[in-house]
């Protein structure tokens, strides 16, 4: 009966900004538009990012999720034939004013790839390297300190703990990408980006990723892109659904995915396209 | 496309289906022969190198055998040639000693590493990061070009003017008379070697360089800029370390480049095995040196006298062991790296 | 205090654009230096008569000889090599797994790729010392009265130029079948088609433009190099063969004789060499760099064809 009402799901939520139970946003984007080359990759985006929250950017393949996601660090301006017009500020500052700093963006704003990409560097290096780029003063120990409080933070210090000294190439899977965020969380972001950071992963490693950005979201403020309906039915506070460059709806997860508005949300849960 | 349409796999193998139902036995003999044919000419391509070492190691073997050890540690090389030119042929002269040239070897190749490894590196630096695509592209394009430009010119180019710039530059009538017991200053001379050398191996260091840091995943790259790391400090800490092994083999390559070129060297480096010494500041750049290879070419000449023929192939030697170390060494500098990454 | 991170980064790309405008401009002056000193040498008379071994830069003549030299060895050496890598590549990439044998033989080509031409050079002269090889050159008698064989012709040249690109061009024509896709094969093998046939049918069609590469590649260093013709081509700077050499009848004995290519015409008449002619010199030099030029335009648009081919795929 439910999943009857599921696909005619129609249902307006007559209060929907009201029953939100996010505090404040920490980004906000307005009239976002963006292109490569010929191709518009997002249309008239506007949404806000909550803090303290999961928001999950969810929709089929080239459906713009991604773009936006790297445009919140400024990743695309590494792609030829980028363009963009609109606004997204962070904490009131729109981050592609002219004079503004990518570099001190991308201290705020950290990320993990899809493919998990520790340097081909040591396990501790990896986790160094970012420290003594962007904090020059510390010293050895706050370093090593540092390291190892980020280890232990995504649970990998007792996997790794008589392995810092080795490759990082030699972690497994799951384990790479859990040091890949150990890493994005070195540098102490506001915001951490995550693009679909379990694909490549095995349904335990999963786990063990989501659980930590449960535990994660008490300090930071999380966007992650899945493609994995149910991570996001699992981790997310706000869900936002894209199509073919367009937000075509966004909200709670119960709304979204138990009483979804619009026709095309309800067709994409049920796994039409 | 348009070959697929004319030469399709798959209509070409369609067609040899059909012959092949018709003359089985005829094709698998004309495989089997073709197959035998082709391992054939590949061990010997791959027994060529025994062959290299068997006959240079047989026509060597004499001065070997009386210099020994010698051969490479003491010198004389320019007047034992001289001598044994001259000897009568019932009583050939085999005392020979190439320490002077190995050492003009040595000096010539150190200086233009240290020339040429800093502006390799950063010519692939930019580019592979620092130019805009279209400037990339040129100089590609001019980078490519100047790898293949022969040896001889720039041989020639060195002779005609490096050589006249250095005599101008630095040589006085004065300097010349003070050192007119031990060697004739004019502009060939170790450093006209250094600066020839390390020009030529400029584009080998770069398409090298090039090509290791073009093979670096670009999600390393990412990865660190997402960090909020600069763009610098991404080349230096992330992208040139992972592409390190690369980078390292190159420059040994080169380096085997540099010991093994005999004809620019011969043409300006002043065709005399001195002995450069470090006490004469900077006459030691000055003086003129002759290089194993370069001796080869310089006294090929005479190589019809058998003792000088045997000196000239102990030569030869020495520089097809160091090269082949040198090759070895690449080889072994990329596995250990590689494994110490972790990617092998 | 100043900032560490934005000393370093602002030394190091200075420092880059620095050291790399040297090199490049370096590198440019020398070919533009080229042009200007050869430019007033190029005639029709210089490159169509022979040279004259004269001490006299007015009377020394043309490089027609060393040019035909240049065609000539290259060609010989070409069809030499071009076969014999081709088969190499085609057992490495197609037959070789990973048995020990076959990591013997790439590291034995791998060798051969780091010696230096001037060792090559001593070797072809030796080999081709022996009296057996004679046929290849002449025969000539040795101070010890012992008959052995002269050692350096056409044939002997161009045999030593096809080892020393031998593994050069291997490696290339490797990486060209190694770059068609497996499907290619497997919808061969599928088929019925023997494994020799589905690499003459299939794959080289497939990886010929990456072939071609090779094989021009390797063109270009024969023509470039200088030290296995001075050594095994003779110092000679005309033909040495039954005269007039370009008739058909004389080309074997051409072949078995001496004579001179651009590169050695260049470090003869070079202050280095007898002749002293620095003039003529250039006026090679220049003529050598263009055929080098050329070349390289070659493998580019084969490159860019290629590159084409497999986006319009």
């Amino acid at each position: 009966m439910e999943k009857e009402s599921f696909i005619d799901g129609v249902l307006v939520h007559s209060q929907s900004s009201t029953t939100f139970s996010l505090d404040s946003s920490i980004i906000s984007i307005q009239d976002l538009n963006a292109w490569y080359g010929q191709t518009q990759a997002l249309k008239q985006v506007n949404l806000k990012i909550y803090k303290n929250q999961i928001t999950a950017f969810i929709g089929p393949s080239g459906c713009g999720k991604t773009t936006l996601l790297r445009c919140l660090n400024r990743m695309n301006d590494l792609i030829p034939g980028f363009d963009l017009k609109g606004s997204i500020e962070l904490q009131g500052e729109n981050i592609y004013a002219p004079g503004y700093s990518v570099n001190k963006l991308r201290k705020q704003v950290g990320m993990v790839f899809q493919q998990a990409n520790p340097f081909p560097q040591t396990v501790l290096n990896n986790l160094k390297l970012p420290l003594e780029e962007n904090f020059r003063k510390l010293g050895k120990a706050q370093l090593k300190q540092i390291a190892i409080d980020k280890l232990k933070d995504t649970g990998l210090l007792e996997e790794v703990k008589d392995r810092l000294q080795q490759s990082a190439l030699k972690l497994s899977g799951g384990q790479q990408q859990r040091l890949c965020v150990a890493r994005a969380l070195a540098i102490d972001p506001e915001i951490l980006l995550l693009d679909e950071p379990c694909s490549a992963l095995d349904p335990i490693s999963t786990s063990k990723i989501e659980a930590l950005l449960i535990r994660l979201k008490e300090r930071y403020s999380i966007v992650i892109v899945t493609h994995n309906l149910q991570q996001a039915a699992r981790i997310a506070d706000y869900v936002v659904f894209f199509y073919q460059g367009e937000i075509v709806e966004q909200g709670l997860p119960q709304e979204i995915f138990i009483t979804p508005r619009m026709k095309l949300t309800s067709q994409y849960l049920q796994g039409m396209f | 496309m348009q070959s697929f349409e004319t030469s399709s796999p798959e209509e070409k193998l369609f067609a040899v289906r059909i012959e092949t139902k018709n003359r089985l036995n005829l094709i698998s003999v004309r495989d089997s022969i073709s197959e035998k044919l082709v391992f054939l000419l590949t061990t010997a391509s791959a027994i060529v190198i025994v062959f290299i070492f068997i006959f240079i190691v047989k026509e060597a073997a004499a001065v070997l055998q009386v210099n020994s050890i010698n051969f490479v540690t003491t010198s004389g090389f320019d007047q034992q040639i001289i001598n044994a030119y001259n000897a009568p042929a019932d009583k050939p002269i085999w005392q020979f000693g190439a320490l002077g040239l190995l050492l003009g070897t040595l000096t010539t190749t150190l200086g233009a590493l240290l020339l040429a490894v800093p502006m390799g590196m950063s010519t692939a630096i930019v580019i592979t990061e620092l130019a805009p695509v279209r400037l990339r592209y040129i100089l590609r394009i001019v980078i490519r070009l100047l790898a293949s430009i022969p040896s001889v010119i720039y041989g020639l180019i060195g002779l005609m003017v490096v050589v006249p710039f250095i005599q101008e530059l630095l040589i006085s009538s004065e300097l010349q008379i003070r050192y007119i017991d031990r060697f004739q200053l004019a502009g060939n001379s170790m450093l006209a070697g250094i600066v020839v050398l390390s020009i030529m191996i400029v584009p080998i260091i770069t398409a090298l360089a090039v090509d290791a840091i073009n093979a670096v995943p670009h999600h390393y790259k990412e990865a660190a800029l997402a960090l909020g790391i600069s763009h610098w400090g991404t080349i230096l800490r992330v992208i040139l370390p992972a592409a390190k092994s690369g980078i390292l083999a190159g420059i040994i390559l080169s380096v085997g480049r540099a010991v093994g070129e005999a004809i620019a060297l011969s043409m300006v480096s002043g065709g005399i095995g001195n002995i450069p010494q470090p006490g004469d500041g900077m006459v030691f750049f000055l003086t003129p040196v002759l290089t194993l290879a370069s001796a080869i070419v310089n006294k090929s000449e005479i190589m019809s006298v058998p003792t000088i023929e045997a000196a000239l192939f102990a030569c030869g030697l020495v520089l097809l062991v160091t090269c082949v170390g040198l090759s070895l060494c690449a080889r072994l500098v990329e596995y250990l790296v590689k494994r110490g990454e972790g990617r092998a | 205090m100043l900032d560490y991170q934005k000393l370093r980064d602002g030394t190091g790309h200075v420092l880059a654009w620095l050291f790399s405008s040297l090199s490049i401009v370096a590198c440019l002056s020398i070919i533009f230096y080229l042009f200007i000193r050869g430019f007033a040498q190029i005639n029709p008379d210089f490159i169509l008569t022979p040279p004259n071994p004269t001490l006299n830069q007015d009377m020394s003549g043309g490089i027609s000889t060393p040019i035909a030299g240049t065609f000539l060895l290259t060609l010989t050496g070409i069809l030499l090599a071009a076969p014999w890598a081709l088969a190499t590549a085609i057992y490495l990439a197609e037959y070789g797994g990973s048995q020990a044998m076959v990591q013997i033989f790439r590291l034995a080509i791998d060798v051969l790729a780091g010696v230096p031409t001037i060792v090559i050079a001593i070797f072809g002269l030796a080999i081709f010392s022996l009296p057996q090889l004679g046929f290849l050159s002449s025969m000539v008698e040795g101070v010890d009265g012992v008959e052995r064989s002269f050692g350096r012709s056409f044939l002997v040249a161009g045999i030593t130029m096809a080892i020393m690109i031998l593994p050069f061009v291997i490696k290339i024509c490797e990486e060209a079948l190694k770059a068609v896709p497996n499907y290619y094969r497997e919808a061969a093998l599928s088929m019925g088609a023997s494994k020799w046939q589905s690499i003459v049918t299939v794959v080289l069609p497939s990886a010929r433009q990456g072939i071609l590469t090779g094989i021009i590649l390797g063109m270009g260093r024969i023509i470039g190099d200088t030290a296995i013709v001075w050594l095994t081509l003779g110092g000679t700077i005309r033909m040495t063969g039954i005269q007039p050499w370009w008739y058909p009848v004389h080309w074997w004995s051409t072949l078995c004789n001496t004579g001179s290519t651009l590169t050695s015409y260049i470090y003869f008449a070079s202050p280095a060499g007898e002749g002293n002619m620095p003039d003529k010199a250039f006026g090679a030099a220049l003529v050598l760099i263009i055929l080098i030029i050329v070349l390289n335009i070659f493998t580019d648009l084969l490159e860019r064809f290629g590159a084409n081919k497999i986006k319009g795929n």
